[in-house]
């Protein structure tokens, strides 16, 4: 029962009975006021009219006369007079019923009023007892009205009471609310804080789910401080701060391997030719400062797009990823320029030349192939001496431009949307049990009586800003295929799912019109976006809560130090970048990194799951780490 | 027993209450006085009715001396209760009559035949111009008989019909202003003060003529 109701009852039932005990006191005192008012009135009378009437003579025509102009004028009930002996001589009687009070009113309280008894005589001789009552109908209708009143005055009070209360339980109650949402959000794993409220016994409920969220967000920075150090020590070059050869090949293997946006871009190299000499020309120290500088600007490239990476490939090359780029050349003579004004700032512009090559990787390339390009024109370009950049092209030169690949993409995805020609195909994603967790479906696109995968398309869907539609279309596969198979089936979406405004209305429209298929529906963004866009990332989230569909975070482990903001979000899963996977039976830091991330994901609720797990041994491991699921092309059902 | 025929329900006739109270208001002479009323009343309960008026009358109008008002009670018209009467040893005609009267039913005599009257008496017999306003017990052996009169006038009792110096105005006993033994003790009766009569019923029951 709400404590409205309650309330309500209460004041119903206290009101009810103040009024029924004030309505028997007054009654019944007013009824014995009443009662001895008309016994006095007929004590009296009655006197008056036997000695009026012994005054008279005891006549009998007389007698008759005077008691019927008493009773006529008068408000008597009764009036009668007995002989001596007791006989009933003359007799008046008022039978009219009493209607100014309904008949149980009357029955309820009954008003006696005590007859008046006087003896008439006549000189000595007795004539007879005067018996007189008045009536008591006057007596009922005044009790009868001001019980009436008195009813009213209570059914105002009575309401007037209600209203009010109801009124203060809504002030009261509307902290009650901020409670509960905050209770929800903790339930959803969305450590939130929220002010506390004036009333005390909240405020105490409050203040311990604030402290609660507090100690969660604190102990998730933490956490993500000391992973980010430990991620620091593995993979990255003390003196320039970049990522080391290992991971980094590790990282571009995983793109190249990947179905998403990021399995095409540009790799460069830039070399810094002359280097040996100068270290003993200027000494380590100097160099060290010069190749921290570069290592710094290089980084800020780097980290200016989402998953680009820069490595310090051995003492003299560095080298640069940048998925989704599509001039092979444009990062290179970036990062050229930038290591030129470094050089130049130290006046070494002549003691050290910068040679680049690049080439643009391919979803489906080996990194043996690539590499191999890349040095060999990386030979060519310092063979021209200074700084040239040398652009490799994969097999034979690349004849159209990108303005005109784009074109011909476009007429592609037009086509493909209006005849939906996207499908899903499925992985298993599998618990530790072996169980499945679910399909874990990348989008693929029949373009001409072939079926291409994401990772050839996406980049060219992305460029084209056409992801949002894309989305959609994965969603309505995605619903509809759990409604066929059963199974859950997660998919990802792009930036435009995040940033778009108008995709939440159409999401969450789409998930309520499928409220039994987006149980089964799992949704995951990449980390990067995630943290990138993490407002409108929560939006997305709190979306999706409310249809019971799941939410995670993919290629997890890049931005580890950023953790803690994950506090509030409220993700369910997180499946950890294939980097971190990759051979991780053997790479103890990554085991380090990933037990840790396991550690702090379980203590917010999120379960870990490693992605693209190509052999058992990495299962195994990741098992003993404590991850939740796996899924890849060692994953089998 | 004043008013036995009404108030049995409502207290006890307590003449012990009223002997220590007439000890301890008037004095020895008064007690002696309530022994031998005692005495008295013990004494007629087997008579006929005619000797206990006759006795009864002549207890009072023996023993108390009649004044006015004023000069017994220090106020005009103050109705006595048997008690003060005798502690007092004077009272007025009303005080005569109510006393007989209290009496009378003490000593087994029938409410129903008893009158205290308002009456005009000829002060000096019929015949006198003298008019005063006076009160009498009168007893009626039937309702339609010749009543006897109790005066403190006369010493003896006599018919009325004798009594031509005596015209009735009204009269009254415990009956018609004590209905039906009703059920609300007089003394919390906020209406029993104002009428004399209760008054005095009530303190007369407060003195242990319950």
């Amino acid at each position: 029962m709400s404590l409205y109701k309650q309330l309500w009852l209460a004041v119903i039932f206290m009101l009810t009975l103040v009024f029924g005990g004030s309505f028997l006191v007054s009654s019944l005192s007013a009824k014995a006021y009443l009662e001895e008012q008309l016994r006095m009135k007929n004590a009296d009378n009655a006197t008056a009219l036997a000695l009026s009437l012994t005054q008279q003579g005891a006549d009998e025509v007389l007698l008759e006369l005077t008691l019927s102009a008493q009773f006529d004028t008068g408000f008597y009930e009764m009036i009668q007079l007995a002989d001596p002996e007791g006989q009933v001589t003359i007799l008046r009687e008022d039978t009219q019923a009493a209607d100014d009070a309904p008949a149980w009113f009357i029955k309820l309280f009954p008003i006696t009023g005590e007859p008046g008894i006087a003896s008439v005589m006549n000189g000595w001789q007795q004539v007879g007892v005067l018996t007189l009552r008045s009536h008591s109908r006057f007596a009922y209708a005044e009790l009868w009205q001001s019980t009436q009143k008195m009813a009213l005055v209570f059914l105002v009070a009575m309401i007037l009471a209600g209203i009010l209360g109801s009124y203060l339980l809504k002030i009261i109650l509307r902290p009650l609310d901020e409670v509960v949402e905050q209770a929800k959000a903790i339930g959803e794993r969305r450590f939130i804080t929220v002010p506390e409220p004036k009333t005390l016994e909240f405020r105490k409920v409050v203040n311990s789910m604030n402290n609660l969220s507090a100690r969660i967000k604190q102990v998730l920075a933490q956490e993500a401080k000391r992973l980010e150090k430990w991620q620091r020590e593995a993979h990255v070059d003390k003196v320039t701060g970049l990522m080391k050869r290992e991971p980094f090949m590790k990282g571009l293997e995983a793109a190249l391997d990947s179905d998403d946006v990021n399995s095409t871009g540009s790799l460069c190299l830039i070399r810094l030719s002359g280097l040996m000499p100068l270290n003993q020309k200027y000494g380590h120290k100097v160099i060290d400062s010069m190749l921290g500088d570069m290592g710094k600007t290089l980084n800020k490239i780097a980290v200016e797009h989402s998953r680009w990476a820069a490595s310090r490939l051995n003492g003299s090359d560095f080298a640069l990823m940048a998925p989704r780029a599509m001039n092979a050349d444009e990062a290179a003579r970036e990062v050229q320029a930038v290591f030129q004004e470094i050089l130049e700032n130290r006046s070494m512009e002549h003691d050290m030349s910068l040679p680049g090559a690049a080439t643009i990787y391919e979803h489906g390339d080996s990194i043996g192939s690539i590499m191999t390009r890349l040095d060999s024109s990386m030979l060519i370009a310092e063979r021209e001496g200074e700084s040239h950049i040398n652009v490799a092209h994969k097999g034979d030169i690349q004849l159209t431009t990108v303005r005109e690949q784009m074109g011909e993409w476009r007429a592609r995805f037009e086509q493909a949307f209006a005849e939906h020609q996207f499908s899903l195909s499925g992985f298993p994603a599998v618990n530790t049990k072996g169980e499945l967790l679910h399909m874990e479906a990348p989008v693929r696109m029949e373009l001409g009586g072939e079926i291409i995968s994401a990772g050839r398309f996406l980049p060219w869907i992305n460029r084209l800003e056409m992801s949002g539609l894309l989305d959609q279309e994965v969603i309505d596969l995605a619903l509809r295929l759990i409604e066929k198979k059963g199974q859950p089936v997660c998919v990802n979406l792009s930036v435009a799912a995040v940033v778009e405004p108008a995709f939440l209305n159409w999401l969450s429209q789409r998930l309520a019109s499928h409220s039994s298929a987006a149980t089964g529906l799992w949704m995951e963004i990449s980390e990067s976006m995630a943290f990138r866009h993490l407002k409108s990332f929560k939006m997305l989230c709190n979306r999706a809560k409310e249809h019971n569909v799941k939410i995670g975070i993919e290629h997890m482990g890049h931005q580890l130090a950023e953790l803690g903001e994950l506090h509030d979000v409220g993700v369910d899963y997180l499946k950890v970048d294939a980097n971190f996977v990759r051979d991780i039976n053997d790479n103890v830091a990554n085991q380090n990194l990933l037990r840790n991330l396991c550690t702090v994901g379980h203590s917010i609720g999120v379960i870990v799951i490693g992605e693209n797990v190509r052999t058992e041994e990495e299962w195994e491991t990741l098992k003993e780490i404590g991850a939740d699921g796996a899924t890849g092309p060692g994953i089998k059902i | 027993m004043v008013f036995l025929a009404c108030s049995l329900a409502l207290a006890q006739t307590d003449l012990d209450r009223m002997q220590s109270l007439a000890k301890s208001r008037y004095g020895q002479q008064t007690v002696d006085r309530v022994a031998q009323w005692r005495t008295m009343i013990d004494d007629i309960q087997g008579l006929p009715e005619e000797q206990k008026l006759i006795q009864v009358n002549d207890f009072f109008n023996t023993r108390i001396r009649w004044v006015q008002d004023p000069e017994a009670w220090g106020k005009k018209d103050y109705w006595a209760t048997p008690l003060e009467t005798m502690g007092n040893g004077k009272g007025d005609c009303e005080d005569f009559a109510i006393a007989k009267y209290a009496t009378l039913i003490l000593a087994g005599v029938d409410v129903n035949k008893l009158r205290i009257t308002y009456v005009k008496a000829q002060i000096g017999g019929p015949y006198s111009k003298i008019n005063a306003a006076h009160m009498v017990l009168a007893y009626y052996d039937s309702p339609s008989a010749d009543p006897k009169i109790l005066d403190n006038l006369i010493g003896d009792v006599r018919p009325a019909s004798k009594r031509k110096d005596l015209t009735p105005v009204y009269g009254f006993n415990s009956k018609g202003l004590w209905v039906g033994g009703a059920a609300t003790p007089a003394t919390t009766n906020p209406g029993a003060k104002l009428s004399r009569w209760r008054d005095l019923l009530q303190r007369a029951a407060a003195e242990g003529l319950g």
